[in-house]
């Protein structure tokens, strides 16, 4: 009796942890085929590596658990970054306004999507892939279809530079994490955002100003994007017309391995961030051994399918 | 019953990786016996990361790889996909794991730039191909000489109407460096021919299929007085040729292209496609790789900027290139 209760404790804390777990045993792996993974100059690399999906996939776990989607981050970020690097060569703004007016229209842009999903009750699917057609366009408009580079050494500081060894975009996302953990834990705005997911029609009930709660976590996920959009341009030192194509795929990814339920309600902040070190794992130790870009993605593929069906038989048992 | 789904994933994991790092295995040995036999490699490792694995950029790496083994050098190629910021991603890989050289065919001219701080940084040499690097900063770079293939086939297409009449432009993606070289050269000629007049201007993004659509357009709107259609690659213009010929305007319309692809050289050969441009990506990655070990050697060559030839394909030498380049 006692027995069996230990192991199925095991089974449960195996559950609870495999994502630490699968991440350690690709470490694990990656560490043994390869000496120029475990390195500090490679860790390094990794945190900045994962910080933009990092970010795209909190901004996009807020929308998830009210059981929605946002399609046009990558064209969100590309518009944002687009903005970034226009300014800073046309203008004199220091860098900051530049980057706070880059993340404001980011936020607008995400409130429009809020805006016609909960006051027009249309399908979030179908709204954000408007937005992501239109952003992509209205990139191609200002940018004149062409990269927009030189940018200053300064702003580039932003992706260079580094606090006490850890690479600044991580830092950024650290702080997005935090920020986003608050949000979820302990404002009351995080229960409402869960209650949304786990039944609307309950949460109209309850009192919770539904349409209110589901626009705000669209400007949420654009503001996320903004700041990847400060990141991205910095990164590649020039802002152009084709950023983040197919981002809100791997935002989604991250989402899903983490754990967080599509149709809303269920997820965590941890899980998607662990979502996200995973994928960046996985790429990049795959590109330390060689591995041609074809089998990344069906390796890619296989590790989303994994977390769905893990996602799958943990739903069935409940 | 989940810790099986759970082992069950994990072995998937594995296997999958296992599978990967074996045929990567694979390929490393070829490369070890290549150092075996032509043993003047020096153990170099070159890592080269391109922007997408089209099916040019599938023949320059055929180049690439066959000049590394008879070189005895090692190589690691990654493929960014056409994601700037991931190439940035695979130069911080490829610089972790202490390449001897870089080897970039670059998704953005400006996007890239930072690549040579980071190599300059951890001291290795960056050889850029195909791609031009957006910068005044020195670096070593083979690559076609696109504006010359977009004057020869503007050219081609001027010669052929007469010297003046109406053409349409098919460009390639806006912003590209190849499309905006070749532009540069379409309008080189044009500056020399007064007599032509450029109806329109549009991209298909390299695509058979967008050009098909846009050349239907054109043609309703375009009714009789177009003469030549110029495309920026031969998928384009072979695009543009099945317009013509659902509208019966084949031999009335003449077109050019670039690149001299398989489909594209039988399309001269059938009199489809008046000329097009030979760019031959397996020689230029084999240069390429001929260029990175110059560097390495340290004789490098005088020019920074190295530009293979890029030989007009007509009627005339098209039987030529077909044997040459593709073995028939």
């Amino acid at each position: 009796m006692k027995t069996s209760l230990g192991k199925k404790q095991v089974n449960q804390l195996l559950s609870k942890y495999s994502l630490i777990l699968i991440i350690l045993g690709i470490a694990l792996i990656m560490t043994f085929s390869t000496s120029a993974f475990l390195t500090g100059t490679n860790l390094i690399n990794l945190l900045r590596q994962i910080s933009i999906n990092g970010i795209l996939a909190i901004g996009m776990t807020l929308v998830v658990l009210t059981g929605g989607i946002d399609l046009s981050v990558g064209s969100i970020l590309a518009f944002s970054g687009i903005i970034i690097a226009g300014l800073l060569r046309d203008t004199y703004l220091p860098i900051i306004v530049i980057v706070l007016i880059a993340i404001l229209v980011a936020c607008i842009m995400g409130a429009l999507n809020g805006y016609f999903i909960s006051y027009w009750n249309a399908a979030p699917f179908v709204v954000t892939l408007a937005m992501m057609t239109i952003g992509r366009g209205l990139t191609f408009v200002f940018s004149d279809g062409r990269p927009i580079s030189n940018l200053p050494g300064e702003y580039l500081e932003i992706s260079r530079g580094s606090i006490i060894g850890i690479p600044n975009p991580a830092w950024i996302l650290i702080v997005i994490f935090i920020l986003g953990t608050i949000i979820l834990n302990n404002l009351k705005l995080g229960k409402y955002i869960y209650a949304i997911g786990g039944n609307e029609n309950a949460a109209l009930v309850s009192g919770i100003p539904v349409k209110r709660v589901k626009l705000f976590v669209y400007v949420l996920s654009g503001f996320a994007c903004g700041v990847a959009a400060v990141i991205w341009t910095a990164r590649v030192s020039a802002g152009l017309p084709t950023a983040g194509d197919g981002y809100e795929l791997d935002a989604i990814a991250a989402t899903v391995i983490g754990g967080a339920r599509l149709s809303g309600g269920r997820g965590k902040l941890w899980g998607t961030l662990l979502g996200a070190l995973l994928l960046g794992i996985v790429s990049n130790g795959l590109d330390l051994l060689n591995v041609s870009s074809f089998y990344q993605k069906i390796v890619k593929g296989l590790i989303i399918l994994g977390a769905i069906l893990i996602d799958a038989k943990r739903n069935k048992k409940m | 019953m989940k810790k099986k789904v759970l082992s069950a994933v994990v072995v998937v994991c594995m296997v999958a990786l296992v599978l990967a790092a074996c045929g990567n295995g694979g390929s490393g040995g070829g490369n070890g016996a290549g150092a075996e036999n032509g043993g003047s490699g020096d153990g170099f490792t070159i890592g080269a990361t391109v922007y997408y694995m089209t099916e040019f950029v599938t023949l320059m790496v055929n180049g690439i790889e066959s000049r590394a083994d008879e070189l005895g050098m090692d190589l690691i190629l990654l493929d960014a996909n056409n994601n700037a910021q991931q190439q940035i991603t695979q130069i911080e890989n490829l610089i972790a794991q202490e390449v001897d050289v870089l080897l970039v065919a670059a998704v953005d001219s400006d996007a890239i730039v930072p690549a040579l701080d980071m190599a300059e940084e951890a001291g290795i040499p960056l050889v850029g191909v195909n791609m031009l690097i957006n910068t005044d900063r020195h670096y070593y770079y083979v690559g076609p000489d696109d504006v010359l293939a977009g004057q020869l086939q503007m050219q081609a297409a001027i010669d052929a109407i007469g010297g003046d009449g109406n053409v349409l432009i098919l460009e390639g993606p806006i912003g590209q460096s190849a499309q905006i070289q070749r532009m540069e050269g379409n309008q080189k000629a044009l500056a020399e021919n007064p007599g032509i007049n450029v109806l329109a201007h549009q991209t298909a993004n390299w695509s058979r299929a967008e050009a098909l659509a846009l050349t239907e357009n054109w043609l309703e709107a375009f009714r009789g007085e177009i003469d030549a259609i110029v495309a920026h690659n031969d998928e384009m213009a072979l695009g543009a040729i099945q317009a013509l010929e659902a509208a019966g305007l084949i031999g009335d319309i003449v077109v050019t292209g670039v690149d001299a692809i398989l489909d594209g050289c039988n399309a001269v050969l059938d009199g489809t496609l008046l000329a097009t441009v030979l760019q031959d990506a397996y020689k230029l990655g084999s240069l390429s790789v001929q260029l990175c070990y110059d560097v390495l050697m340290g004789n490098p060559p005088e020019e920074a900027l190295n530009y293979i030839d890029m030989p007009l394909v007509t009627r005339d030498n098209v039987e030529q290139v077909l044997s040459d380049i593709y073995g028939q």
